[in-house]
């Protein structure tokens, strides 16, 4: 993907520092991502096996195939462009008494962009499994470059990463869980050398002069989550029960970022399928360096703004200017069908096979203001094959 | 600020809570896979993805994937 800089922050071991991950089984999945000026193609494979001494092994292979014409994905010109982005993962994990540690580490390498992440998680389980207490801790190092021709590049600079995750699961009955969790980021340094994220290829008018957009070298972001688990049993054949899942994110950042994100997933089982609706809401501000008229288009009338938000270093006395859609102030609304197919109707063929299942699902996000300028509305689609090892 | 607060007070409430012990013969729909945190790991990863390349905050939930150029 010609792209730029922009970290997304993972970490491959955030999900078993907030519970337990599932372990023995491998899947198979496909993702697609649609949009008026990118598509994406995405194949992947995940595979967990825990043996009998209590270590947890992990891989994780996935190909992005990016097909785009979009100058906030780098274009250059509108023509199509493809990328391809690889990434491998692996985990190792060790169950030590009620506590599990975990190591992981990823590398994903793209033509103008190199990602390396290394993670460290451990979980505690308390009485009885009923409480369970996550730690993660992340680093990651991503050199940025600048395409300038079919094989020329030019390193523009890299960008360091610290995140932590705090996270605490509970049970409260047979039918009720829930979790909270907490995640910092520390998103580069200050510098160009560790702290780079801008958009290489970006333009911003600035005094009506198209110039390469300019953001602060740190960045300090802050995730609070929370979501319940309330299963109903309905004590009916058909349907043995419905589940909800609301959840609630709260997010902050030092560039002055604000968001809300409430979503709710309703589970309903009937037979061998299973159906889950996803409603997803989000809102956000502007950065406080974001200009424009008053129509949303990105303008700077002078040489850029300052951070008014950030919280010091080598932000003082900045200024900075970006056309980058998600800094600025908008909502988004995201509704998805999936439909899980349990293969135990094929038993007389292949008992392996038949214990893995089918997951086949569509989403459709709806954008506004500049968002929708530059992208569009968003259309998702994905095919998951699982069965356990 | 208050928010933290919040945030710090459900986690102690629901960490006393943690007394309720549900016996491992009452996990039968606990275990099902929709109520396992994580269950949906590798669909949870291509959600993020696309969600921090179109949105300006991340986190939460139990991020998962690794660090691109999609900005």
């Amino acid at each position: 993907m010609r792209s730029l800089v922009r970290l997304v922050v993972a970490i491959v071991v955030a999900a078993a520092a907030a519970g337990h991950a599932r372990a023995d089984e491998v899947t198979f999945r496909g993702n697609y991502w649609r949009d008026r000026n990118t598509r994406i193609l995405q194949p992947e494979v995940d595979i967990s096996k825990e043996l009998p001494s209590g270590t947890i092994l992990g891989a994780h292979y996935l190909l992005d195939t990016i097909t785009s014409a979009s100058i906030a994905a780098g274009a250059l010109r509108d023509e199509l462009f493809t990328e391809l982005r690889n990434e491998v993962g692996v985990r190792l994990g060790q169950r030590i008494g009620p506590a599990t540690i975990t190591g992981a580490y990823s590398y994903s390498s793209e033509s103008d962009y190199q990602a390396s992440l290394a993670s460290l998680s451990a979980t505690v389980d308390l009485a009885q499994k009923t409480t369970t207490l996550g730690f993660g801790l992340a680093y990651g190092h991503d050199n940025v470059a600048r395409r300038m021709g079919p094989t020329a590049y030019t390193p523009l600079g890299s960008l360091d990463t610290i995140t932590l995750i705090a996270s605490v699961n509970q049970i409260f009955s047979p039918t009720v869980s829930g979790s909270l969790s907490y995640d910092f980021g520390a998103i580069g340094f200050g510098d160009p050398s560790n702290g780079f994220q801008a958009n290489p290829y970006r333009p911003v008018n600035v005094g009506s002069s198209p110039t390469r957009e300019s953001v602060p070298f740190q960045r300090y972001r802050n995730a609070f989550a929370a979501s319940l688990s309330w299963l109903v049993p309905l004590r009916s054949r058909v349907v043995p029960w419905v589940m909800f899942r609301p959840a609630y994110r709260f997010y902050f950042d030092d560039w002055g970022v604000k968001s809300h994100t409430p979503e709710v997933r309703v589970y309903l089982p009937t037979g061998l399928l299973e159906w889950r609706v996803t409603g997803r809401w989000y809102t956000q501000t502007a950065a406080s360096f974001w200009s424009s008229l008053s129509d949303d288009i990105p303008f700077y009338p002078g040489q850029g703004k300052a951070c008014s938000t950030c919280w010091g270093g080598s932000t003082v006395g900045g200024l900075f200017y970006t056309s980058d859609p998600k800094l600025s102030e908008f909502r988004t609304f995201f509704i998805e069908a999936r439909l899980l197919l349990k293969l135990t109707f094929i038993e007389k063929l292949s008992r392996p096979l038949s214990r893995g299942f089918v997951e086949l699902s569509y989403g459709h996000l709806f954008t506004e203001r500049h968002v929708n300028r530059t992208f569009g509305d968003g259309h998702t689609a994905g095919l998951t094959l699982q069965w356990p090892l | 600020m208050k928010l933290v607060w919040v945030f710090a007070l459900g986690a102690v409430a629901v960490g006393t809570t943690g007394c309720a012990r549900v016996k491992p013969w009452q996990r039968e729909y606990l275990s099902e896979r929709a109520m396992t945190p994580g269950g949906e790991r590798p669909e949870d990863r291509f959600r993020q993805h696309w969600q921090v390349s179109r949105e300006g905050s991340t986190g939460g939930f139990g991020a998962a994937g690794g660090g691109c150029g999609c900005n």
